[in-house]
């Protein structure tokens, strides 16, 4: 069972993941840079290793490193050089950087390759009021804004009145995929009650679309509704203004805090809510933007679109380390002269989570055209196809795993 | 009844090669792999089971250049023919019943500065932003410069905005001063216009872009969204140099207006596309909108978007050519709106050349402000403005659950048109409630008569001729006749045909609402 977050916008992966031993870090955002981890300066950066650390507006993540359920990986990204919101988004989610005449999203192979279970609508659903690109395929996914609005009303026959609606979207023209899936999820909500929700653990779902998001994911993965996909999105990274807010002489004092608490907090909520189905077998969540942003900031205490970022893996399979093969901030590393080198492809992270966690080793057709490096971000679980780490061909793990279904 | 895919993949052609695909999944049963591996393809399916009817010329051209068909306007564009229903689209003056209306909104009416200074008021924030999306939708539905308020809809889209909670309370000022003022006049005066529009100017940070902290943001967007595509030409140093020449765009510290801020402005050499900026301090920045303007990429890239918007989402180039020769110097919209509509390939675009199904869908707000124009019904719910944006128990609360406020999408690249991206079991759910409330009378603050309506029109009392009347009303496509025959049922409920008053009363509105949520409606 696959979590994805996508942050849309570009998030500053530099204020995530501060790299604190980088002059060029502080040299380069005077009034951006967080401080190097020091005891007892809650306004510092929480360490994770000898190099880097996490902003401290993120205490959730924290607290899941010290469990040893999150991997952080940095300097990663996206080959395509492209600084466009879309094409690197629209890129990203079909999974195949460069090329804007792939039709379907890189989720939506894995699950057309992993075609099994079947029988419903819930196989992958996008939380939110459309699809993501990541799920075009084969396999119908369903957007869904919120599971409690999902009840058809009428004075009259509601029984006789879907009947009859269902009989006029036989029709082929397009609409009845969607009407069947509706038709489908209508039946399958209306056994799971998720009215009745309340999070385990003690878990506080933060107020915003993203933390209402994340809770009716796990509303569906405890109603076992057959879920194995689902893709949440979070917004407002673009942050090319007032990242720390002008004037203030406080890093921490800013939009950058304010999102990236917003972020922590959901995702903390979501793990202590699913609690040890979090572990393994179980849910792996990964996080993803299309770019990370420029080194340097600009004149509006913002940042302008750069390329390597940070992702964060987390669950029971996440093997706790910044994975990175770090570039460096100094002039000459820098992408354009200006942006975080891409060091690690998405990619490997993605098509390891895919063989390791999801059991499916078909990467060819997830990622065609590319070989996967194992950066050994995630541990295999028992049954997914073996290979070493390095680099996956697409003939690799010739099993085809059938996927879990619900949260085991 | 019970639904299975099985009946809606019956012949629908694709089970061989969904066969070959399950084939290669080990632990399956055939029959079920079959069945997931064809089901979608279904949508695809080049032989349809039940091909929908093609409309009729004026129908299909209402439903694209309109929000949707009213009572008697088929036959008015029929007898006037399609060319003088256009021309009268492009030069008709609003209804003065509208103007009325809206006249109560006062804040559309209010300066920037006004708007600035109210601004310090959440509430008013709220009422602002609130104001602006009930006149927008009130013109969709009430509206008489339909083509108008289609191509208002268009441009915020292609120079979108995000109207959030807090912010960009100015979209006000451009909504009336660059959307309305331009949206039927030429391209390179909306350019100038939005580019120098405050909203505009906080949305893609250029009130950030100076010498000292060069921002991309704008300069960017301009060329990838506004004018020359993605693919148009442009490098990422043309978007470089780009900002430059916009550094300085500013407001003026009271009026809320454009103002240029000579301090602020990177006064260096710039090159822009090959070619050398000439022009100095706010002319750089100008000179630049007007070379993106006459690119050739611009004319293309401005005539596929509309070509997208009312013909199909994946345009012929020929078509994209054939409006974009209509550009003339400055993009002459009018002319470009003549040439689209004027193309057979527009009247030929009643079916998608790959699905065989109708071409265009019916985005939520359009679908919304159809659903009010087909029933007839007054919208002035809208003109009582609620409170702190709590569209709760409102009609607009199905804008929002289908996900398409006005101004409300967040990133510049505005609404998508693809049919792919209004897909989902949500999105079809909320159709069809929005449908049964609305034919059933429990929109909030809409009456409606269906059965008095059917008494003006003198309809027999008569189920086929009760079903046809409502079909004609709403739909652009004929009804086939096992549909015909279904809604005639439910009508009747198996009896000879006659209905009384008051079994037309009890049975009508769910009729009428199976008709507004069948496929045939969900089409433009």
């Amino acid at each position: 069972m696959l979590v994805c977050v996508f942050q849309r916008g570009g998030m500053d992966g530099l204020s995530a993941v501060i790299p604190y031993q980088e002059r060029g870090y502080y040299d380069r955002r005077p009034a951006l840079a967080i401080r190097a981890p020091r005891t007892g300066d809650a306004k510092s950066g929480q360490r994770l290793d000898d190099r880097f650390a996490l902003n401290p507006a993120m205490t959730g993540l924290a607290a899941l490193w010290e469990q040893g359920r999150l991997a952080v990986v940095h300097a990663v990204g996206s080959p395509d050089d492209s600084r466009s919101h879309f094409d690197a988004m629209d890129y990203m989610e079909r999974g195949t950087p460069g090329q804007r005449a792939t039709s379907t999203g890189w989720i939506g192979r894995h699950l057309e390759a992993t075609a099994a279970r079947g029988g419903t609508p819930f196989r992958a659903v996008g939380m939110g009021d459309m699809l993501p690109m990541s799920l075009y395929g084969g396999v119908p996914a369903a957007a869904i804004r919120s599971i409690t609005d999902f009840h058809l009303e009428s004075r009259g026959d509601l029984a006789t009145f879907q009947a009859r609606l269902q009989q006029l979207y036989a029709s082929g023209d397009g609409f009845d995929q969607d009407a069947l899936d509706a038709f489908e999820a209508l039946a399958i909500l209306e056994r799971a009650n998720p009215l009745q929700y309340q999070p385990e653990n003690g878990a506080r779902y933060p107020d915003s679309a993203f933390g209402m998001a994340l809770k009716q994911v796990a509303q569906l993965i405890k109603a076992d509704v057959g879920l194995e996909v689902a893709c949440v999105d979070i917004g407002e990274w673009d942050t090319h203004a007032l990242q720390v807010w002008q004037g203030s002489s406080d890093p921490t004092d800013g939009q950058m805090s304010r999102l990236l608490s917003g972020f922590d907090a959901a995702l903390a909520a979501f793990t202590a809510d699913l609690g040890r189905r979090m572990d393994d077998p179980g849910i792996t969540l990964v996080t993803m933007s299309e770019f990370g942003r420029r080194v340097a900031q600009n004149g509006g205490n913002g940042t302008d679109h750069g390329h390597g970022n940070c992702m964060f893996v987390i669950g029971g399979g996440a093997v706790p380390a910044v994975h990175t093969d770090w570039p460096g901030l100094e002039p000459e590393n820098l992408s354009g002269g200006e942006d975080l080198a891409v060091t690690y492809d998405y990619r490997d992270i993605l098509g390891e989570i895919v063989l390791k966690r999801l059991g499916n080793g078909a990467l060819g057709t997830v990622f065609p055209g590319f070989t996967p490096t194992m950066r050994g971000v995630v541990r295999a679980r028992p049954d997914a196809p073996k290979v070493p780490d390095g680099p996956v061909g697409p003939g690799a793990g010739k099993r085809v795993f059938l996927p879990w279904v619900g949260g085991q | 009844m019970t639904f299975t895919r099985r009946r809606l993949i019956a012949g629908a052609g694709a089970s061989a090669a969904a066969a070959a695909v399950a084939a290669g999944i080990p632990g399956l049963q055939n029959e079920e792999a079959a069945e997931w591996s064809a089901r979608p393809r279904l949508a695809w399916a080049a032989g349809r089971t039940r091909p929908m009817p093609p409309p009729s010329p004026e129908r299909h051209l209402l439903a694209r250049a309109s929000f949707g068909q009213t009572r008697g306007e088929p036959a008015r564009a029929r007898t006037m023919g399609a060319a003088a229903w256009l021309a009268e689209q492009l030069t008709v003056a609003e209804d003065p019943g509208v103007v009325d209306a809206l006249d109560q909104l006062a804040t559309l009416r209010w300066t920037a500065e006004r708007i600035q200074s109210a601004s310090s008021d959440l509430a008013n924030r709220a009422r602002i932003r609130d104001e602006l999306v009930a006149a927008t939708l009130y013109r969709m539905v009430h509206g008489r410069r339909q083509l108008f308020e289609v191509m208002v809809d268009h441009w915020s889209n292609h120079f979108n905005i995000y109207m959030d909670d807090y912010h960009m309370m100015m979209k006000t000022v451009a909504d009336r001063d660059v959307m309305r003022r331009y949206a039927l006049a030429d391209f390179r005066q909306l350019l100038h216009a939005d580019a120098t529009s405050v909203v505009m100017m906080q949305y893609l940070s250029t009130l950030q872009n100076t010498q000292r902290g060069p921002n991309e943001n704008y300069a960017r967007e301009v060329m990838e969204l506004h004018t020359l595509g993605v693919d148009g030409g442009y490098n990422e140093r043309d978007v470089k140099e780009a900002a430059r020449c916009f550094t300085g765009w500013n407001r003026g510290d009271s009026s809320w207006l454009f103002q240029f801020r000579d301090q602020d402005h990177d006064g260096g050499a710039k090159t822009v596309l090959g070619t050398p900026i000439l022009g100095r301090g706010v002319d750089a920045g100008h000179e630049l909108l007007d070379r993106l303007v006459d690119h050739p990429s611009c004319r293309h890239h401005v005539a596929r978007r509309l070509v997208r918007r009312f013909v199909a989402d994946a345009p012929t180039e020929a078509l994209v050519d054939s409006v974009a020769a209509a550009w003339g110097g400055d993009g002459d919209i009018q002319a470009m709106l003549r040439a689209l509509f004027a193309a057979p390939a527009f009247m030929a675009a009643t079916a998608d050349p790959i699905s065989g199904g109708p071409a265009k869908v019916r985005r939520p707000m359009e679908f919304w402000a159809a659903v009010l124009r087909g029933l007839g019904a007054d919208a002035s719910f809208l003109l009582a403005i609620p409170v702190d944006g709590d569209y709760s128990g409102r009609p607009e609360r199905y804008l929002q659950l289908m996900g398409q406020m006005p101004f409300r999408w967040r990133s510049p690249d505005g609404y998508p048109e693809q049919r792919q991206r209004w897909s989902g079991a949500h999105v079809m759910l909320s159709r069809w409630n929005f449908g049964l409330a609305a034919a059933e009378g429990r929109l909030a603050g809409v009456e409606l008569d269906l059965v008095g309506q059917m008494g003006a029109d003198a309809v027999p009392a008569e189920a086929g001729a009760i079903v046809d009347y409502w079909a004609d009303r709403l739909l652009a496509r004929p009804l086939l006749a096992e549909d015909r025959a279904l809604l005639v049922d439910a009508l009747t409920l198996g009896g000879d045909g006659r209905v009384t008053a008051t079994q037309a009363a009890e049975r009508l509105p769910q009729v009428v609402a199976l008709i507004i949520d069948s496929p045939y409606f969900q089409w433009r």
